[in-house]
């Protein structure tokens, strides 16, 4: 399949609503031309609305800190202290790319995981559990009728494993 | 004796029969609207009373009676059963078990839909009862087609509560039963609600999910509800005198893991095991990818009934739509 839209992380960007005017305007009117940027479009959002429905967790204090200082040591230890330094990502822009690599990590390995199910349908063993069947009957049976006719039988059943 | 005499008498006889049959019709009627009242009443009646009472309960199972006797404490609904080794607690819709693991909690199950009348499928008749437990009953029969009685109630005259249950299978043969031994009504200790035990819900379903078997009416029985378990869906079935709780779960069952004490058997051409207990039959088959749990406290004859009503051929499209869907669990 033809790639419509190279940069998912655009994609990405303007379903965070973080384009510009002009960038937004571009990608509406690619959208409005192509069905198969539109699907991808449903693509990236179900994928990232799935990432985001993961539990969060905060970083430890000082955590972002010891990053940035190991990172400068190790341009220390490289000899590169004091050379004009690359242009720095800031932090939430940084925690965005990485949220939006784990989007389409995540999307990729659900992709997988899709496809070797279908091609391997496996089959669940089932094991009821007879005593447990038979005492939610009786529980809901009490909720229908007659609750002693329901219950008094399921005292003997109960001590039963 | 004169032509006309002999078409007299003739007519007279048929009248009389005819009107014979009528006072029947009308008698059994009556005595079917005044059972059905008498059931409705003994269902309400624990939540009025106070008592305690010492219960006999029997089974049969693979040829065998099995009896035990368990003690009943109700506080105007509020009921508690102790077997000794067991407890049951029950208020409204939550249920408690106890066993030598400690409490545990039945599902809740949402509401259901309204049951049938208790003579949608039975034919009722009342009848002055033997004294149970010292005390005055009155007998309602449900009855088969055939004539053959399928469950006993014996009823309080004065409380209207159940006093001796029996249910029969098709050739006369007590089931299952239970029995007051004793029973003093009044002030009683409350039953106390076991503390810190969780409870969860079953997930009302608003139709039948794509994939499972669950007819609308089977046998005689009407489906009443329909939820999602943790382990499947279940579906609740009444007949108005006795309620099948049918539970599929999409998979194969596993045969070898299931207890020891059930009965192998073939129930309308279709593998099944059966375990007969003390409140209920439960058994387990297989059809279509899918197992099946019946749970039911209905005579045995109808158990065959509801399993071969469970089971209808189903269309090739469908077995394939299925396969695809069934382990995504989209089904």
């Amino acid at each position: 399949m033809s790639e419509p839209f190279a940069d998912h992380d655009e994609l990405s960007a303007y379903l965070d609503d973080e384009l510009d005017p002009n960038e937004r305007a571009e990608v509406e009117r690619r959208l409005a031309e192509s069905p198969a940027l539109r699907a991808e479009l449903e693509d990236v959002r179900t994928a990232r609305d799935a990432m985001r429905g993961l539990p969060t967790r905060e970083a430890p204090a000082g955590f972002w800190d010891a990053v940035i200082a190991g990172v400068r040591d190790a341009d220390v230890a490289a000899g590169r202290d004091g050379v004009e330094a690359a242009p720095v990502m800031g932090l939430d822009a940084r925690r965005r790319r990485l949220r939006r690599m784990g989007v389409f990590a995540g999307a990729a390995a659900a992709a997988a995981a899709i496809i070797a199910v279908v091609l391997l349908p496996g089959r669940t063993s089932v094991r009821p559990n007879v005593t447990a069947v038979a005492t939610q009957h009786a529980a809901s049976s009490s909720d229908l009728g007659d609750s002693i006719s329901s219950l008094a039988p399921v005292g003997p059943l109960v001590g039963r494993r | 004796m004169s032509r006309r005499a002999l078409l007299c008498a003739c007519v007279g006889v048929l009248a009389a029969a005819g009107l014979s049959g009528l006072f029947d019709r009308a008698g059994a009627d009556a005595s079917s609207a005044e059972a059905v009242h008498m059931i409705e009443r003994m269902r309400d009646a624990p939540s009025a009373l106070r008592f305690a009472a010492t219960v006999r309960v029997t089974w049969r199972d693979r040829g065998a009676t099995n009896d035990m006797v368990v003690h009943v404490t109700d506080d105007m609904g509020v009921l508690e059963v102790d077997s000794g080794a067991a407890r049951v607690f029950d208020r409204g819709t939550h249920t408690y078990f106890k066993n030598e693991l400690g409490w545990s909690s039945a599902l809740v199950e949402p509401d259901r839909g309204a049951s049938p009348s208790p003579d949608h499928r039975w034919r009722l008749a009342v009848s002055r009862g033997q004294p149970i437990a010292g005390r005055p009953t009155q007998l309602v029969e449900a009855v088969r087609a055939d004539g053959t009685p399928a469950q006993r109630l014996f009823l309080d005259t004065q409380t209207g509560m159940v006093l001796r249950r029996e249910v029969l299978d098709g050739r006369g043969r007590v089931q299952r039963s239970l029995e007051f031994v004793d029973l003093t009504l009044g002030a009683v200790s409350a039953p106390q609600a076991p503390s810190g035990v969780t409870t969860h819900e079953a997930t009302a379903l608003p139709s039948v999910p794509s994939g499972y078997e669950a007819p609308r009416a089977v046998a005689g029985y009407v489906l009443v509800a329909q939820s999602r378990h943790p382990n499947g869906v279940e579906f609740v079935y009444s007949d108005g005198m006795f309620a099948a709780s049918v539970l599929e779960q999409r998979g194969d069952l596993d045969w070898d893991a299931l207890p020891a004490h059930g009965t192998a058997t073939d129930v309308e051409g279709t593998r099944a095991r059966r375990y007969s207990d003390a409140s209920a039959d439960v058994v387990m088959f297989e059809h279509d990818g899918t197992v099946f749990t019946l749970v039911t406290d209905a005579p045995p004859d109808s158990v065959a009934t509801l399993v071969d009503g469970l089971t209808p051929d189903r269309g090739t499209a469908e077995q394939v739509v299925d396969f695809v869907l069934g382990p995504f669990g989209w089904n």
